[in-house]
């Protein structure tokens, strides 16, 4: 009797080691490495260390958000404060619970016209929170076949061409093609995700150096056929970080989550 | 072609102000954000109205270490602003234009408004270091309110305030130079984009306010 007890607890046990270093259910664990920001101000470290942890494969989708504001009526669409959410908040969906003649199409795509403030609000109703900016980057610079690929030609042309490619009126299920280096899907291409600081970007439309720089700047196809493609891939993210405000919502703007490793020992 | 393309990091950057503390100044854009200004007599009770701050619900630490909820602010006029008190250039400035805000203000008006300095520096900013930093720079605790808070509560008042700010280095932050007046529900009435000139559409916006 004594020795079954003995095998449990060690069964036990070790389940529960293994519990620990398995990503939470439909998460992957990324590696904590070394990334180069795309941009620093010049008085910055030129390298940012990302330490390990978890992150969603999938982009929360419109279901997933459905319960979300069943289970939090101050987050449907009639009774969020505009001081979280802009208008268009949850515009695709017919009513507060109700995601409309689609219903079917729509379910498992990511959910967009979402706002950082929401974005947040779920994030900490599931007890997680958004990737960091660092985060995101640094797993999204990974390839099919390697954890960083920003120096990968083919792959730095496929995400321009991802993001050359108009937005289709209903958006695909998540999980749909070929998850990266980590297991991660959609990561380039399909929407355009919060991260938890997308308010450090600094950027203004002033350019300092005076007449004809613009034109150069914003010559797209020039900057696509440089090595420095992945720099204007990450610029168009960075941009568009610097533009938004965090009541922002719009049509291809959604998010996934993240998790601290260390979470679960505690 | 191959030459522009090579300039193309170096005119990313000159698109760049990294505001406040590296010395650069934001372009004059002062905006007034007029929102539905709410009825004073009806707001007393029950909830901000729907574009107040206050809605956030987030709990701070004061300079004496005690633990306020940020709408315990609500009723005054809120001036606010968020910085670090191991900012050299920037912030003294901010905290100078502050005071020269206080002092233009009649004994009426100054009853009814308050000043808010946020720490977007949690770990050094403590209500100790706080305390010390309102002292030295003689912030009347009748007045001033200095705020220590979680990270992420400070992420979130910062982006209801416009604020942008970010770590770039171990001592210091870039961060926008933003004041900002609350109306006495907490709402955004009027941000401040610059410092140095002289605040007077900031004034002009808390006496009336006040008035």
């Amino acid at each position: 009797m004594k020795f079954i007890t003995y095998v449990f607890a060690c069964f036990f046990w070790a389940g529960f080691l293994h519990a620990r270093q398995t990503p939470p259910d439909d998460m992957v664990k990324v590696e904590g490495g070394v990334y180069i920001p795309f941009y620093n101000s010049g008085t910055e470290e030129a390298e940012a260390q990302v330490e390990t942890f978890y992150i969603d494969k999938y982009h929360v989708t419109n279901q997933d958000f459905l319960d979300f504001v069943t289970e939090n009526p101050e987050w449907r669409k009639s009774m969020v404060k505009p001081i979280f959410a802009d208008e268009g908040y949850l515009k695709h969906w017919e009513g507060d619970l109700n995601l409309g003649p689609d219903t079917g199409e729509i379910r498992n795509s990511p959910v967009t016209n979402i706002s950082w403030f929401a974005a947040r609000a779920y994030a900490k109703w599931k007890n997680k929170r958004l990737p960091t900016l660092d985060e995101w980057e640094f797993a999204a610079s990974a390839s099919e076949y390697e954890p960083v690929a920003s120096r990968d030609s083919s792959f730095v042309r496929k995400v321009l061409t991802l993001y050359g490619q108009p937005q289709p009126e209903k958006l695909p299920p998540v999980g749909s093609g070929q998850p990266n280096y980590h297991g991660i899907y959609n990561l380039h291409g399909q929407v355009w995700e919060w991260v938890e600081n997308f308010n450090t970007v600094f950027i203004t439309g002033e350019s300092r150096d005076g007449g004809g720089t613009n034109r150069q700047f914003y010559c797209a196809a020039g900057a696509a056929a440089s090595p420095d493609t992945e720099n204007y891939a990450a610029f168009i993210r960075f941009a568009l970080r610097g533009s938004l405000e965090a009541h922002y919502t719009t049509k291809n703007l959604g998010f996934r989550l993240a998790q601290d490793v260390n979470n679960e020992i505690q | 072609m191959r030459f522009n393309n090579l300039l193309l990091p170096l005119i990313i950057l000159s698109l760049i102000v990294a505001a406040s503390c590296t010395g650069e100044e934001q372009p004059d854009t002062h905006n007034v954000q007029e929102h539905a200004q709410s009825d004073h007599s009806s707001m007393e009770a029950g909830q901000p109205s729907d574009h107040s701050i206050y809605h956030a619900g987030s709990t701070w630490l004061n300079r004496n270490n005690e633990e306020i909820g940020l709408e315990s602010l609500r009723g005054k006029i809120q001036v606010v602003a968020m910085v670090y008190t191991h900012c050299d250039f920037a912030c003294p400035r901010i905290i100078a234009d502050m005071k020269r805000i206080e002092s233009s203000l009649s004994p009426e008006e100054l009853a009814n408004t308050n000043f808010v300095i946020v720490s977007i520096d949690p770990e050094r900013d403590t209500p100790e270091r706080l305390s010390t930093f309102a002292e030295e720079n003689n912030l009347d605790p009748q007045n001033w309110t200095l705020l220590n808070g979680d990270s992420g509560d400070i992420l979130e008042l910062a982006a209801l305030l416009g604020v942008k700010y970010r770590r770039i280095s171990d001592n210091d932050f870039s961060h926008s130079n933003i004041i900002t007046v609350l109306n006495r529900d907490g709402e955004v009435a009027y941000t401040q984009q610059q410092i140095g000139n002289q605040p007077t559409n900031t004034i002009r916006t808390i006496k009336e306010l006040a008035g």
